[in-house]
C-alpha cells in the first residue's frame, strides 16, 4: 500500500464518515418505537440509494433511470429466492452485479450525451424496463411477486423491525464509506474534474469516458443492492414499488435539494425530505388521503426557491469557514482542482 | 386483408402522433427559450383534459368549444407560471436542475390536486362529433379525425409563427444566442414569459382534443411527459418542426409495433428508437449540431 493510498484514510469525508457512522449507532440505540424504526430504515435505505445514485453525479451524470437498476436488483434477488431458494444474502450482491451490468448497457450509449440528453435518455430506458418487466410473465407481470412470510436471518425476513433497521443501517454506512473514499480518490478527483469541465479533463489525460463509466457502473452496482433489502421489507414487489417515475424522482430529490455531487448531499436531502413527508403526513391526511401530497409539493417547490443550490451549499456560505484539504496533493493538482472548483461556481445558469 | 390492416395501423398512429406533435412542440419550444426542462408538462396536459371535463360538467361544453376557454387561460396560466416561479429561482442563480426540481414539486402539486377533487376515477368527455369515418381502407372514430386536424391546424400555426413573425424571430434568436439577443435589444424578460405561456397553453389543448377518446387519471401526464421528451429529443430539443416529424414518427413506430411485436411493447421499441438515434446522432434528427452540448450542468 503506497502512503497515497493510506492518506486517504485520513481524509475529511472519511473523518465525517466516522461521525455519521457513531450518529447512526446512536440513533440505532436510542430508536423508541416501531413507527420510527419504519421511518429511520426509509431514512438509511434512501439516503444510501440517493448516495449510491450521487457517485454518478461526482462526474457531472445526472441519472433519472437509476430505478432501473433497484428494480433490476429487487427482481434479481426476488426470482432467485422465489424460484431457486437462493437466500437474499447471495441474491442481494446478484442483484448488485446485475445491476451493474445493466448499468454497464445503459451507461455505453447513454454517457456520450451530456447533461439533460444523459438524463432524459436514461428514463427512456428505465421506462423501456419497467414495461418489459410488467408484461413478462416470469417475472409475475403487472400482479408483482409476492414473498412468503418466514422470518429466519438466512431468508433475510425479521419478526421484528430491528433486523431490517440494522440491514439498512449497515447498507446506508457501506455506501457512504464507498461513496467518501471514492470521492477523495484520485478517481473521485477525476470525476470532480470531468464535471467542472469535461475538455480540460481530457486534455490533461483523465481518460474521461471511462472514468464516466465506471462511475455509473459502481453507481448501479450499489443501487442494485438495495433491491433486495427493498423486497424482502415490502415481502411484495411490482413495477410501481422498484421500477416507476416516483423512484427516479426520489434519488433526484434527495441529491438536489442537499447538494448535486457532494459526498453528504444526497444524505441531508434525505434527512430532510422523508421525515417532512411523515410529518405532513400525519398532520394534514386528516383532511383527504391527497391532501398531504398536495403540501409536499408545495412545500418542495418553495424550498428550492428558497435554497436554490441546496442545503449543504447554503450552510457552507453560512459558516464561510476556511476550506481545509487533509489529502496531499502535488502541485499540478493542487492547480486543477482550484480550476475545477472556481469553473463549478461558474457552472450556474447566469441570470 | 393484411394491406387494410396496415392502413388502419398507420392512421390511427398518426392520429395520436398528431396529438404527441403538438404536446412536444410546446415542450421544446419552452426548452429551446428558457432552456428549462419542464417536468410540469405533462401534467398540465393532463389538467387540460381536467379543464375539459368541468366545463362539460358544468356548461355542457362540447370539448371543441372548450378549446375557445382553455387555450387563453393556459396561456396566462404559464406566464404566470414564468412570472412567479421560474423568474424568482433563475434570478437567485438557480442551476438547471434546481428548475427541473421546482418543475417536479408542481407536478406533484397538480396531480394531487386533480387527484384530491376527482380520486383516482377515470373521468372523459363526449363529443357531439360522434360515428366512424372511412380512410381508405380504415375506419377510424371520427372525433380522433377532428382532434387530429385542429393539432395539425395548431402546429402549422404555431410554426408560421416562428419562421415568419417578429416575436417568432425574436424566440429563435433567444435560442440560438441569448447574451446576442439582448444586446440587440429583446426583452427577454417578456419573451420567456411568452414561451412559458404558449407552451403550457400547447399542453392544455392537447389534453382537451384528448379527453373525449382517452380515458384521464390525475397521473395520465406522467406517460405523455415521457413521449414528449423523447419526440423533442428525436426532433431535437428545441427545434419546432423536429418535434411535430418526430410526434407522428413515434405514433406510428408505437401503431406498429403494439400489434406487430405484442400489446405495450409499442412503447419500448419507441425508447429504443429514440436511444438508437441519439447514438447516432446526439442532436438529435433536426437539432442543430452541438446542440446536445446544452443541457444540464
Amino acid at each position: 500500500m503506497s502512503l497515497g493510498s493510506l492518506s486517504i484514510l485520513m481524509s475529511g469525508n472519511v473523518r465525517r464518515w466516522a461521525a455519521v457512522a457513531a450518529l447512526s449507532a446512536a440513533c440505532v440505540a436510542l430508536v423508541p418505537n416501531d413507527y420510527y424504526r419504519t421511518v429511520l430504515f426509509t431514512i438509511f435505505l434512501f439516503a444510501g440509494m440517493a448516495s449510491a445514485w450521487n457517485i454518478a453525479a461526482f462526474g457531472g451524470q445526472v441519472s433519472f433511470g437509476h430505478a432501473a437498476f433497484f428494480g433490476g436488483g429487487a427482481y434479481t434477488g426476488t426470482l432467485l429466492f422465489l424460484r431457486l431458494g437462493i437466500s437474499p444474502w447471495l441474491g442481494m450482491f446478484a442483484g448488485g452485479v446485475i445491476a451493474a451490468a445493466l448499468g454497464y448497457a445503459i451507461g455505453l450509449p447513454c454517457l456520450r450525451l451530456r447533461g439533460i440528453f444523459l438524463g432524459l435518455a436514461t428514463l427512456a430506458l428505465s421506462e423501456a424496463a419497467r414495461i418489459m418487466v410488467a408484461t413478462w410473465e416470469f417475472t409475475g407481470a403487472y400482479r408483482g411477486l409476492y414473498v412468503p412470510f418466514k422470518p429466519g436471518f438466512e431468508n433475510m425476513i425479521f419478526d421484528s423491525k430491528s433486523g431490517y433497521l440494522l440491514l439498512s443501517a449497515g447498507y446506508f454506512l457501506a455506501v457512504t464509506l464507498i461513496s467518501a473514499l471514492v470521492y477523495d480518490s484520485r478517481f473521485g478527483l477525476h470525476l470532480r474534474g470531468i464535471r467542472a469541465d469535461e475538455e480540460a479533463a481530457e486534455h490533461l489525460g483523465v481518460p474521461t469516458f471511462r472514468r464516466k463509466l465506471a462511475a455509473f457502473v459502481l453507481s448501479a452496482f450499489l443501487t442494485g443492492l438495495a433491491g433486495t433489502i427493498y423486497a424482502q421489507y415490502l415481502l411484495f414487489i411490482d413495477t410501481e414499488t422498484v421500477f416507476s417515475w416516483g423512484i427516479n424522482v426520489q434519488f433526484f430529490l434527495y441529491g438536489v435539494l442537499g447538494g448535486l455531487g457532494t459526498v453528504w448531499g444526497p444524505t441531508v436531502g434525505a434527512v430532510i425530505l422523508i421525515p417532512l413527508l411523515e410529518i405532513v403526513r400525519e398532520n394534514v391526511s386528516v383532511l383527504s388521503q391527497q391532501a398531504y401530497v398536495l403540501v409536499y409539493g408545495a412545500i418542495l417547490t418553495l424550498t428550492i426557491m428558497l435554497l436554490p443550490r441546496g442545503v449543504l451549499s447554503a450552510l457552507q456560505r453560512l459558516t464561510a469557514a476556511a476550506p481545509r484539504r487533509s489529502t496531499p496533493l502535488g502541485r499540478n493538482q493542487v492547480a486543477y482542482v482550484a480550476k475545477a472548483e472556481r469553473a463549478e461556481q461558474q457552472t450556474e445558469v447566469p441570470s | 386483408m393484411s394491406t387494410d390492416i396496415l392502413a388502419q395501423l398507420v392512421v390511427s398512429g398518426l392520429l395520436l402522433g398528431g396529438l404527441y406533435s403538438l404536446v412536444s412542440a410546446g415542450l421544446t419550444l419552452v426548452f429551446g427559450v428558457t432552456r428549462v426542462v419542464n417536468f410540469a408538462h405533462g401534467s398540465s396536459m393532463m389538467l387540460g383534459g381536467y379543464a375539459a371535463v368541468i366545463l362539460q360538467k358544468a356548461l355542457g361544453f362540447d370539448p371543441l368549444l372548450s378549446l375557445l376557454v382553455v387555450a387563453p387561460v393556459f396561456m396566462l396560466g404559464g406566464m404566470g407560471l414564468e412570472v412567479a416561479l421560474v423568474r424568482p429561482l433563475r434570478h437567485r442563480g438557480a442551476t438547471a436542475l434546481a428548475l427541473a426540481f421546482a418543475t417536479i414539486g408542481l407536478s406533484i402539486v397538480f396531480e394531487s390536486l386533480v387527484a384530491l377533487i376527482w380520486t383516482s376515477e377515470y373521468q372523459s368527455t363526449k363529443s357531439v362529433i360522434s360515428g366512424q369515418i372511412a380512410i381508405g381502407p380504415a375506419s377510424v372514430a371520427l372525433v380522433n379525425v377532428a382532434a387530429f386536424v385542429v393539432a395539425i391546424l395548431i402546429s402549422a400555426i404555431f410554426y408560421v409563427f416562428l419562421r415568419f413573425t417578429h416575436t417568432g424571430r425574436a424566440f429563435r434568436a433567444l435560442s440560438q444566442d441569448k447574451t446576442g439577443a439582448v444586446v440587440v435589444g429583446l426583452n427577454r424578460n417578456l419573451l420567456y414569459a411568452l414561451s412559458f405561456g404558449i407552451g403550457i397553453a400547447c399542453a392544455g389543448v392537447a389534453g382537451t382534443l384528448l379527453s373525449p377518446f382517452y380515458p384521464l387519471s390525475p397521473f395520465a401526464g406522467t406517460h405523455f411527459m415521457i413521449v414528449a421528451f423523447v419526440v423533442s429529443l428525436i426532433g431535437g430539443l428545441g427545434s419546432v418542426p423536429g418535434a411535430l416529424l418526430g410526434g407522428l414518427l413515434i405514433g406510428l413506430v408505437e401503431s406498429l409495433s403494439n400489434y406487430y411485436i405484442g400489446a405495450s411493447y409499442g412503447t419500448v421499441v419507441y425508447l429504443l428508437v429514440f436511444v438508437a438515434v441519439l447514438w447516432t446522432r446526439p442532436a438529435g434528427l433536426f437539432g442543430a449540431s452541438g446542440s446536445e452540448e446544452y443541457g444540464l450542468q
